[in-house]
């Protein structure tokens, strides 16, 4: 199955390095920008505090951190609305184009008529999707880390802080590519694979965000996986329940698509 | 290979109903049917694509769904899709490797179908209707497969190539690999094929060497006369009148129509054309069929 990953990173390898480049560079402007906002007093100042403070630390994933305290901060980058839109897309794009988009553009007949089972096949694609969304997530890390050297302010927070984010995502990801070979396993299009991820990646996205803002759907948090990904506190330590949580979402979801998979018409 | 009772259904749709034949070793075998015939699904069967409503298809003595039995097809579908970025050689490199890797016969087939190696390096982007065909007949067949499934490959070949790949259908079979060619290229099924399985709606009509289906076919007569007649002979089906020629078919076999027919009064010639598989095809699918 090594051909078929090499293939698919091959023929994808431009979209990654733009999603790559892109999270490099998102990450390197928030945080290189720290200081230049004025360190921790002055990132108090430019957010204020009551609902604008409250909103931003409901983007960084909870409801009551400080996103101006350095680590934190570095947290905040992590769960940046840009950082989540290039990096969920990894996953999404790998899960979509693994098995909907080759029923629909013909490609299956190629693939699946091989001596090789429908899940070495979808192993084999979330391998790839593993080394991707790896590669990209270490655009990401290199982007906080060159940024936090460009920010003095920030050099109090540890340098492992990116490299716990990063972790702490990568359940995320999991999360969200094991929703997106669902889809793709259950749909007859790329279209429809997509339409089902991006909604599900969306929803949760703001369902969560509603969550932390509005104390009476608070419930909310812990049924979908944005509820999950606290960056400000894996920038403390990674939240390794958390983490279970999804992962383990992940994998029934995964063993979901495989049985799809292995019972469906692949015309 | 063998298919036994094989269906599949669509929701209310019987695309495939209880189709069953064997494949000799060895044999080029023509699969022949109208548009809607359920010969793509069939193939799609085959090639464990498709799940079978009921019925099964065994290769070599083993399930098609399951993987390793499908290590001695060559599958070929109808309208072949590769990864455009990649050259033509690394999509060989991928079909190859998701089949053990080696390609024994890569060099030999893609060189008779005039496929060059600068033609592999271009990214698959860059190829013609009628090279990407021709990269996907090579994909089936690289690997050196005993059982080689081929649909409607001569779409977009030009009469060059269609010549190289019939002559590649007769060296494959000449080695004891066995094929079936699903066609609407009629006179190719007719130079490579020894036996033909017809299709309708869903079902087999027929299963039959080419020789005995022409054999069996109505055949087209050509009568010349020294005037114009008023109209065809009766014994002409289809008959028709264009000036002194009158033209119409008699069925197989029919010595006394002839007779009769040369017996007409003021003929100056008559002819018989051979039946062609055409022919045959008209006769089980054309009108009053």
């Amino acid at each position: 199955m090594r051909s078929l990953m090499v293939a698919d990173l091959r023929a994808r390898w431009r979209s990654l390095a733009g999603l790559g480049l892109g999270c490099l560079v998102v990450l390197l402007l928030i945080t290189g920008t720290y200081s230049g906002l004025g360190g921790r007093a002055g990132v108090t100042r430019s957010f204020g505090s009551g609902t604008p403070a409250k909103m931003m630390s409901a983007i960084s994933g909870s409801p009551s951190a400080d996103i101006a305290v350095p680590a934190n901060y570095i947290g905040f980058s992590f769960s940046h609305p840009l950082f989540l839109l290039l990096s969920i897309t990894v996953a999404v794009s790998s899960g979509v184009g693994a098995i909907a988009a080759d029923v629909e553009s013909g490609r299956a007949e190629m693939l699946y008529t091989a001596p090789v089972s429908r899940t070495a096949v979808l192993g084999a694609r979330l391998v790839g999707w593993l080394i991707a969304q790896t590669s990209v997530l270490a655009c990401a890390v290199a982007g906080a880390l060159i940024g936090s050297r460009l920010s003095s302010d920030l050099s109090e927070a540890s340098a492992w802080v990116p490299l716990q984010l990063a972790v702490q995502f990568g359940a995320l990801s999991f999360f969200f590519a094991a929703a997106s070979f669902a889809a793709s396993a259950r749909a007859q299009t790329r279209g429809a694979a997509l339409g089902a991820a991006t909604a599900i990646a969306a929803g949760s996205y703001v369902a969560n965000l509603v969550a932390l803002l509005w104390h009476p759907l608070h419930v909310l948090r812990r049924l979908n996986p944005f509820g999950y990904y606290n960056a400000t506190a894996a920038a403390d330590h990674i939240q390794w329940l958390d983490a279970l949580a999804l992962i383990t979402s992940g994998t029934l979801l995964l063993i979901v698509s495989r049985i799809w998979l292995e019972n469906r018409d692949l015309t | 290979m063998e298919l036994s009772a094989l269906t599949k259904t669509f929701g209310q749709t019987t695309a495939v109903d209880d189709v069953s034949f064997s494949l000799a070793p060895g044999s080029v075998t023509g699969f022949l049917g109208p548009n809607g015939a359920g010969k793509t699904t069939t193939l799609r069967m085959i090639g464990g694509l498709i799940r079978p409503s009921s019925g099964r298809v065994r290769l070599f003595g083993r399930s098609a769904r399951v993987p390793a039995a499908r290590r001695v097809l060559g599958y070929m579908p109808a309208d072949p899709t590769f990864v455009l970025n990649l050259t033509g050689l690394q999509n060989l490199d991928l079909l190859a490797g998701l089949r053990g890797g080696a390609a024994p016969d890569r060099d030999e087939v893609a060189a008779a179908l005039s496929l060059t190696e600068r033609d592999l390096q271009l990214p698959v982007r860059a190829f013609s209707s009628g090279m990407r065909q021709k990269l996907a007949i090579v994909g089936a067949l690289q690997h050196r497969p005993d059982l080689v499934v081929l649909d409607e490959p001569a779409n977009r070949l030009d009469p060059l190539a269609h010549r190289a790949f019939c002559g590649l259908l007769r060296w494959v079979a000449a080695s004891g690999r066995t094929v079936l060619l699903s066609s609407h290229v009629l006179g190719e099924v007719e130079e490579v094929c020894d036996a033909v399985i017809l299709m309708r709606a869903g079902r087999v009509l027929r299963v039959a060497a080419v020789d005995e289906l022409r054999h069996h076919a109505s055949r087209e007569v050509t009568l010349t006369y020294e005037a114009p007649p008023p109209w065809a002979p009766a014994a002409l089906s289809a008959g028709q009148v264009e000036g002194c020629v009158a033209r119409g078919r008699i069925p197989a076999g029919r010595l006394d129509v002839l007779r009769e027919l040369a017996a007409e009064p003021g003929l100056l010639d008559l002819t018989v054309v051979p039946a062609s598989l055409e022919d045959v095809f008209l006769d089980m699918y054309g009108e009053g069929a």
